[in-house]
């Protein structure tokens, strides 16, 4: 009995979709490989290979669902390498003979660029104001892209003529209630001279191991003459006379927080002020004050009425 | 009061029957009651309706298309007066918007609360304590109330003029029929603690408006008023009742309302009156949209009766049915599409129109904004609001009236949500009621005062207003004068109340939605809307307010109207969670860097804002911050008995209407719904059977 000829279909067409064209050093993207014969046959269940350039196998999968007259393995996921560049890759499909119809070997090729890690630093924590020549602390935040930990790596503090003026390392553990941003605190002095200072804290760029490009936020130091006078607000429901705690006073630059019985002191130099003091569900108190010596106000609070959300 | 659960007294049992003919029977083996009948088979009626021949499957002498205040006293009254009553409810259970509301309602013209709390009595043993209004503000009669309600001369904080529009033939049938409704009510099992004011379209000269109340017990007695801990639902265990999801506190304290050891709430009247429409007989065909009105001639004759669809609400886990509280009395019809036809007449009781892009764009075009709420949607479903009722009667002829009342109005018109990182910030509801499965968090309510700590962005992620001012939309022109700025001592159709000098006086609307409403650059043809809001603040402030990010206040898992980073370039980006942000927030980081630098400066020089907190402790945080709109006051013309008129004045027979499927007068509430509910009841059980 004579052999059954093979038929050939010649090579499918191979196209693929990728999630990004630029992606973080070691980072994932995904492909989507759709894989077709003019043929109209089926293709479903066929490996797809993708490659480097060496031909290292990178990841794998099956066409496992119909598009159209194409057969797709969608959002395959691909580590980009830790070097940084273009990397060319390939979608690789065997040859395969089945039922007497040989389809040949196919691929496809495409590219995309590891770049850098992206370190993004933020500053929080700073008095809002600080007098002149007074140590402060502040914290100092880093998150790397592609949330990469950072632990050790260092910062430093400049001043607005480049001075060094603090320096930090990154703690163990990320900042509470975030992922991946890594603090340190740090402690500096501030200038003598009165008035607001713009310094840097910056983290130099990496090339070991995953290079992260390097960050740097500018941020305001607004230092004031040393204190004369202490400010004592006492805020209380203007209604229901009891103290309000947790309530907000504002004399800027200087701000504080009442107290369980509703007390709030501030050092301020001397000098005219408005006074704000607000509380969550209150209207907010305002006043001018003129600050010539160790000063006591009353701030009574009016309640909000019903919000709108309480429709009757 | 717990379905299958013994409350201390027998379910309602169903009126006996009236005259239930031989072919008459019931869908389902349901007991007899109400003579709401199917007709099958070769026993099935047939009408002419234009040029078709309709097959009815189900008849009775009133239709109500709607279970909402309107519904139900609509329901109850044409019962009372001998009818067969067959409501309609799109959803699964009773109660609309009602079941929800706080419970304040506004009547008056001498009504037997009034009355009562002038004599200082307590006449039903409630233990209330003295009145809290004194008794020459409770004097009242249907002719003041009727001028108070069409006085010209009253304008509100935002400028609006809350009387003078208002249609004379419906506000005086309105008044007239409001002390009647106040006995209606309490002789269907609602109890009212002390009048403490009036609400808003009230009226400006008497106190009349008192909170529906139930008592404390240890068991859910409808007819007794009580009402048992676990069916109030327990704010403090963050847990709302199947029976009372109120959006603020569930049943909230009546203490201060001359009522100590009562609670009150829009769900005592919405569960009473339900409870006595199934006692007496009415019967309810929930999870059943209407879709048409049927009439004799496309746009003359009787109206015959309605095509409706099936229309139920699945649990998302299970994919089960959500089912009513109490089941006696339903009909449970499963047919995906089937025709009812209505011997006497139809009510349409179907609530408002703001889930109708075409419809709410007739009032104000910038609504064509996709991600505006409107109505407690996830109670209430996503057929909530759809105008239907108000569509299906322009079809078959209607006019519309009062459509200008909700403009600008602050509960007519968007305003901005101070109830943060939800889908459904006017629902506002906590776990235990079905609702909390599609609403899936309760949000996070800062108050007024808590935009002061946070900012709100647009669609690109700009600020577009001084914050603090976007809860400043409140205006009540109403009882008593002085309140919101308005004239006090108050003359009645005085001119001073609108004089320019009284009117700046008392002037104080933000006009933050108007431009957060505005075009922006994220704004696309062809219709150019504006986009979501979103609330950015950082964990500093969440610490200051006291903010619960968590569940159930936040989605879990994330439902895109809630969003965490570590940075603000992240959350930029996590905001396309948003089933309606169609762009990351491109300006935020430098919004934000602005906004600190003005924070620094101690002056906000874009917008005035008068205290300003860094946004700057991570993590940072994007709550949605709805635009939502409450009320519809524009819709079918009707007249003072309740009837829908055509766009040539004349009456369309068998078809009524009320509430916010109608329109002529600017009235929040309960007040408005009940007693249009009452009016089209009674006429519509008098129409003569066809």
């Amino acid at each position: 009995m004579a052999a059954k000829a093979t038929r050939t279909h010649g090579a499918p067409t191979c196209t693929v979709e990728q999630s990004a064209h630029k992606v973080d050093a070691g980072a994932e993207l995904t492909v989507t490989v759709r894989l077709s014969c003019p043929h109209g046959c089926d293709l479903k269940g066929r490996r797809v290979s993708v490659r480097a350039r060496d031909n290292t196998e990178l990841a794998s999968a099956e066409l496992m669902e119909r598009d159209g007259e194409a057969f797709v393995a969608r959002a395959v996921p691909l580590r980009a390498p830790l070097r940084v560049g273009v990397q060319v890759c390939r979608a690789v499909v065997a040859a395969q003979e089945q039922d007497g119809v040989l389809h040949e070997a196919t691929s496809a090729e495409f590219s995309f660029v590891a770049t850098a890690h992206a370190t993004s630093v933020n500053v929080w924590g700073l008095p809002s104001a600080i007098a002149a020549g007074e140590r402060f602390r502040f914290k100092v935040g880093i998150k790397c892209s592609a949330g990469c930990k950072l632990t050790g790596r260092q910062l430093s503090i400049v001043d607005d003529e480049g001075a060094h003026v603090g320096a930090g390392c990154l703690r163990e553990d990320p900042w509470p209630g975030t992922s991946a941003l890594y603090f340190a605190e740090v402690e500096a002095e501030a200038p003598m001279a009165i008035g607001d200072h713009w310094w840097q804290a910056s983290t130099p760029g990496s090339d070991s191991g995953v290079c992260h490009a390097a960050g740097a936020i500018t941020f305001a130091v607004k230092v004031v003459s040393s204190p004369d006078h202490e400010v004592t607000v006492e805020a209380f429901d203007g209604e229901k006379g009891i103290p309000i705690a947790g309530a907000h006073v504002l004399l800027h630059p200087y701000r504080a927080l009442t107290d369980g019985s509703g007390i709030a002191r501030l050092n301020v130099a001397k000098g005219r002020y408005q006074l704000f003091v607000s509380g969550f569900n209150y209207i907010a108190y305002e006043n001018i004050i003129d600050v010539a010596a160790d000063v006591t106000t009353r701030a009574e609070l009016i309640a909000e009425p019903e919000g709108q959300e309480d429709y009757h | 009061m717990a379905r299958n659960r013994d409350s201390g007294q027998k379910q309602p049992k169903l009126r006996k029957e009236k005259a239930v003919s031989r072919r008459d029977f019931f869908k389902g083996g349901a007991a007899a009651g109400g003579a709401v009948v199917l007709s099958g088979g070769a026993l099935a009626q047939e009408s002419s309706a234009g040029a078709q021949r309709i097959q009815w499957n189900y008849e009775a002498d009133v239709v109500v298309l709607g279970s909402g205040c309107v519904g139900l006293h609509a329901a109850v009254r044409a019962r009372d007066l001998g009818a067969s009553v067959l409501v309609l409810e799109q959803n699964f259970d009773v109660g609309g918007k009602l079941v929800h509301s706080g419970g304040w309602t506004s009547l008056g013209g001498g009504d037997a609360i009034q009355e009562r709390d002038r004599a200082a009595a307590d006449p039903q043993g409630l233990g209330l304590k003295a009145p809290l209004i004194k008794p020459e503000d409770l004097e009242d009669d249907p002719d003041r109330l009727f001028r108070d309600v069409t006085d010209w001369s009253v304008v509100d904080a935002t400028g609006v003029a809350r009387y003078r529009y208002n249609d004379r033939e419906l506000h005086r049938a309105w008044a007239d029929n409001a002390p009647k409704v106040r006995q209606f009510m309490m002789d269907n099992y609602v109890r009212f603690a002390r009048i403490d004011g009036t609400h808003q379209g009230g009226g400006m000269s008497r106190a009349r408006a008192a909170r529906a109340i139930m008592k404390l017990a240890d068991k859910t007695d409808i007819k007794a008023g009580t009402l048992s801990s676990q069916d109030r639902g327990d704010p403090a265990g963050e847990r709302h009742s199947p029976f009372s999801p109120m959006r603020t506190t569930p049943g909230s304290p009546a203490d201060s309302l001359g009522a100590p050891g009562w609670v009150f709430g829009g769900f005592v009247i919405a569960r009473s009156l339900e409870f006595s429409a199934r006692e007496k007989g009415v019967r309810f065909m929930l999870n059943r949209h209407m879709d048409e009105l049927i009439r004799e001639q496309p746009f003359t004759g009787r109206v015959l009766g309605v095509k409706a669809s099936y229309a139920p609400r699945m649990h998302p886990q299970t994919g089960e049915r959500l089912e009513s509280f109490w089941p006696n009395g339903n009909i449970d019809e499963r047919a995906q599409t089937i025709h009812i036809r209505a011997r006497r007449a139809i009510i349409v009781a179907t609530g408002g129109m703001h889930g109708s892009v075409p419809l709410r764009t007739m009032i104000d075009p910038r609504m064509v904004e996709p991600s505006i709420e409107y109505g407690p949607s996830a109670l209430i479903g996503p057929l909530n609001m759809d105008g239907s009722g108000i569509s299906a009667a322009m079809k078959i002829g209607a006019n519309l009236a009062g459509m200008m009342q909700n403009y600008q109005h602050s509960l007519g018109s968007p305003t901005i949500s101070s109830v943060i990182g939800t889908r459904d910030a006017i629902g506002s509801i906590f776990p235990g009621h079905p609702s909390f499965l599609f609403a899936r968090a309760k949000g996070i309510s800062i108050g007024g005062a808590g935009w002061e700590h946070a900012i709100a962005v647009n669609q690109v992620g700009k600020r577009f207003y001084n914050e603090r001012a976007i809860a400043n939309v409140s205006s009540d022109a109403k009882y008593p004068p002085g309140s919101d700025g308005t004239r006090n001592p108050f003359v009645p159709l005085d001119w001073r109340n609108a004089s320019p000098a009284q009117v700046r006086a008392q002037y104080k609307r933000s006009a933050a939605i108007d431009a957060a409403l505005a075009m922006n650059e994220g704004s696309r043809a062809p219709d150019f809307a504006s986009g979501p809001i979103w609330a950015i603040f950082d964990s500093a402030a969440a610490q200051r307010g006291g903010w619960k990010i968590r569940y159930p206040y936040i989605a879990d898992p994330p439902d895109g109207y809630f969003h965490k980073a570590d940075t603000l370039a992240e959350l930029a980006k996590k905001v396309m969670g948003h089933p309606y942000q169609r762009m990351p927030l491109k300006y935020l980081e430098e919004t934000i860097a602005r906004y600190n630098a003005l924070a620094d400066k101690g002056m906000d020089e874009d917008f005035e804002k008068p205290v300003l907190h860094r946004i700057d402790t991570p993590p940072f945080y994007a709550a949605s911050a709805s635009i939502r709109v409450l009320d519809s006051y524009g819709g079918l013309r009707i007249n003072g008995k309740a009837q829908v008129l055509d766009t040539q004045g004349d009456v369309i027979r068998g078809l009524y209407a009320g509430g916010e499927a109608s329109g002529g007068g600017w009235q929040h509430g309960i007040g408005r719904a009940s007693v249009h509910g009452y009016i089209a009841g009674t006429n519509a059980a008098q129409e003569p059977s066809a």
